[in-house]
This record gives structure tokens, C-alpha cells and sequence, in this order.
């Protein structure tokens, strides 16, 4: 997964999907991760999809909550790196 | 919905993936080509697609019959073909220059061949431009009609799939009534009938209320009809209308049943959750030419 240089998590593409459901939050606020470390679980009809840290770093903001829906590009937590 | 099993759980693509699902989506787009990898939603296509794989639709991507599993919409395009496509698939395909490809399309009750002559233009067209590849047609059941499929079978696609979906007692419940148990066991017969030499494949799907003895029965009807390659994943309802899921399948079933179907004497078997008909497809071959 790739993460633009404003220090956002955003919604990757994942392939033939519009909107996703944000499941769970597997990190924090405040809480560091390391890459490759699964920050958030987002789910389509038919898929759930882990959402990885793209490089070690800290949690800052979670913009996107449990229960909110996303589609590709959205931010859903500020990071820190 | 029911909480999804960790088992079904998968990663966000790679930026490898993302690269290779932005390539496939240009060459999609400039062709103006149609993939089931769309139409069906697949958990898979980011994977697929990354690795330069995918299974192109024909025919349009509007459906004569409304099977209770599936996404493509249903409706009748009244006769409607479109006669370019063939050149455009085998230009994309040659584009993106893949060794193995899927080809399968919508059901086509409209058309009196059920587009089967279309299908084989585009096979031959495919392989006039990419001399090497292989090809897999995935094949509806062009209503039982031997002119239509033997017109198929005269392109010469290295595979021939036909899905048989579930097993009996569950198929009047979920398949279009104009598609049927037997018919698909006909078709596949006649497959292996008319040409030996060609791989015929099948898929069932799991999770909608089958018992373990019915899936062994169908695999064994698919066996004593010359079926060679099998694959069986996980039914996953792909909106609020399509048929309920009864159950999710755990993976230690899923091999099992792989186990059995070896001993049955199938040569190439995918089994398990997130495996759909066409899932690595590209090691059918290899694994049935011995």
C-alpha cells in the first residue's frame, strides 16, 4: 500500500471496490507500529480487507471511525513517520 | 452480516499490485473490454490483476438468465453483438503480453448460437496475434446446442471450463431454470467426447447449504464425465439480493475435500476459501500434461 507525503492513511485501491465499511481499528491513537504492522480492517459485500502500515511510525489521529464508510483516496488516520 | 471468518480475511494489495491493477485498468479502458474480475466483484482481482492475469468477459456484460449467485446484470440485448471485440481482446491481450488467458461470457439465450460463433473468432484472433498462448474458455452451455459447441471446440482452447456451480439437489434453487445439472454434466461429456485432448474443468462453489456426501457425489459425476480440473471456493454473496450464505466453509474442509478429489483422479484441483474458477488458472496446464 502506498501513503502520500501528508502523512495520511488513505483508503488504497483494492481493486473492483467503490466504498468500504471501516470494521475495526487494529492501532490506537498514540500507538506506534512498525511497516508492515495491520492498522485497520475494512470491509466490501464480499471481502474483508487488512490495511498495513506502509513504514514505521506512530498513530495520531484516527479521521475515519468504526462504522463510517470510505471509498479509495479518503484519508482515515493521521500518522506520524 | 455474519462476522467474517479470519480465514477470509486478505491483505491490501502491494504497490507492485497497485502498479499492475493501473496498467490493466488503461489497457481495459482503451480497448473497451469488460473482466468478471469486475463484474463479479472478486476478492482476488488486485492479486490477479498485479501478476498480469485476468479473465475477460465476451459478449457484453448484460446476462439472458438470472442465476441467484451472481452479479452480472440480468436483461436481453436482442441479438446484439458487437462484432469488434474480438480484434480488440487479442490487440489488449497482445498489449499486455500474457502467456495464459480466461475467456468466458455472459449467457446469450438471444442469440441463436448462444454467441459461441463470436467466441471463437476471438479465440483465433488471440492466437493469430500471440502464436504461444494458452487459452482457457470458460464456457456457458450454449443451451445444449452440439453445432454451437462443436464450433467452440473447432478454435482449439487448450482448456474448456464449465461451471457446474453446486450440486443437484441445490441447483434448481440457485441456477437460472434454463441452466441445469445435467445439461452442464451433457455439455462437459461432450466435450471430452468430441475432443480428448482438451483439459475440461468445473467449479462448485461452497457455502450454500450443500452436505459434504452431495459435494463428493457431483465431483464424482464430474469425474465419470471426463472432468479433469477441478476447483472449489467459498460462495460469497455478492450483494443484499443474491442467495443467503448458509455457512463459511473453514479451510481444513476445503482440503479435504482437495485430498479426495486427487483420489479421485483429478490432475489439477484449487480448493479453499478464496479460490474462484478461475484462481491461478495458468497451472492447469502444467499439472494435467503428463
Amino acid at each position: 500500500m502506498e501513503q502520500d507525503n501528508d502523512n495520511y492513511l488513505r483508503l488504497p485501491d483494492l481493486g473492483e471496490v467503490d466504498e468500504v465499511t471501516i470494521v475495526e481499528w487494529l492501532k490506537g491513537e498514540g500507538e506506534g507500529f512498525s511497516t508492515g504492522d495491520d492498522l485497520v480492517e475494512v470491509e466490501t459485500e464480499k471481502t474483508t480487507f487488512i490495511v498495513d502500515a506502509p513504514s514505521d511510525g506512530r498513530m495520531v489521529r484516527i479521521t475515519r471511525k468504526e462504522g463510517e464508510k470510505a471509498r479509495v483516496g479518503d484519508p482515515l488516520a493521521e500518522l506520524t513517520s | 452480516m455474519a462476522d467474517r471468518p479470519a480465514w477470509l480475511k486478505v491483505k491490501a494489495h502491494t504497490a507492485a499490485e497497485a502498479r499492475g491493477m493501473h496498467a490493466m485498468r488503461g489497457v481495459l479502458s482503451r480497448h473497451n473490454l469488460t473482466t468478471v474480475c469486475q463484474g463479479a466483484r472478486c476478492p482476488n482481482a488486485a492479486e490477479c490483476w498485479g501478476a498480469g492475469t485476468a479473465t475477460f468477459m465476451l459478449l457484453g456484460n448484460v446476462c439472458t438468465r438470472a442465476c441467484r449467485f451472481c452479479a452480472v446484470p440480468t436483461g436481453n440485448p436482442h441479438g446484439a453483438i458487437d462484432e469488434g471485440e474480438p480484434a480488440r481482446l487479442a490487440d489488449a491481450i497482445a498489449d499486455l503480453g500474457l502467456d495464459y488467458v480466461v475467456l468466458t461470457s455472459v449467457d446469450r439465450d438471444d442469440l441463436e448460437d448462444g454467441g459461441a460463433s463470436l467466441f471463437a473468432a476471438a479465440i483465433t484472433r488471440i492466437k493469430e496475434r500471440s502464436p504461444h498462448i494458452k487459452i482457457e474458455a470458460l464456457i456457458p452451455d450454449f443451451s445444449g446446442n452440439d453445432v454451437a459447441l462443436r464450433t467452440l471446440i473447432a478454435s482449439a482452447p487448450d482448456v474448456i471450463g464449465h461451471n457446474i456451480e453446486t450440486i443437484r439437489r441445490l441447483s434448481p434453487d440457485h441456477r437460472d431454470h434454463r441452466a441445469n445439472y445435467d445439461l452442464t454434466l451433457r455439455v462437459l461429456s461432450h466435450v471430452a467426447q468430441i475432443s480428448p485432448g482438451t483439459i475440461t474443468k468445473s467449479s462448485l462453489m461452497l457455502g450454500l447449504g450443500e452436505k459434504r456426501g452431495e459435494v463428493l457425489e457431483t465431483m464424482r459425476d464430474l469425474r465419470g464425465v471426463g472432468v479433469r480440473a477441478l476447483t472449489l471456493g467459498q460462495y460469497l454473496p455478492p450483494s443484499h439480493d443474491a442467495a443467503p450464505l448458509a455457512r463459511y466453509v473453514p479451510p481444513d474442509e476445503f482440503s479435504s475435500l482437495a485430498s479426495e478429489a486427487r483420489g479421485l483422479g483429478f490432475c489439477f484441483v484449487m480448493s479453499g476459501p478464496l479460490v474462484r474458477s478461475s484462481y491461478h488458472a495458468a497451472q492447469t496446464i502444467p499439472a494435467c500434461s503428463d
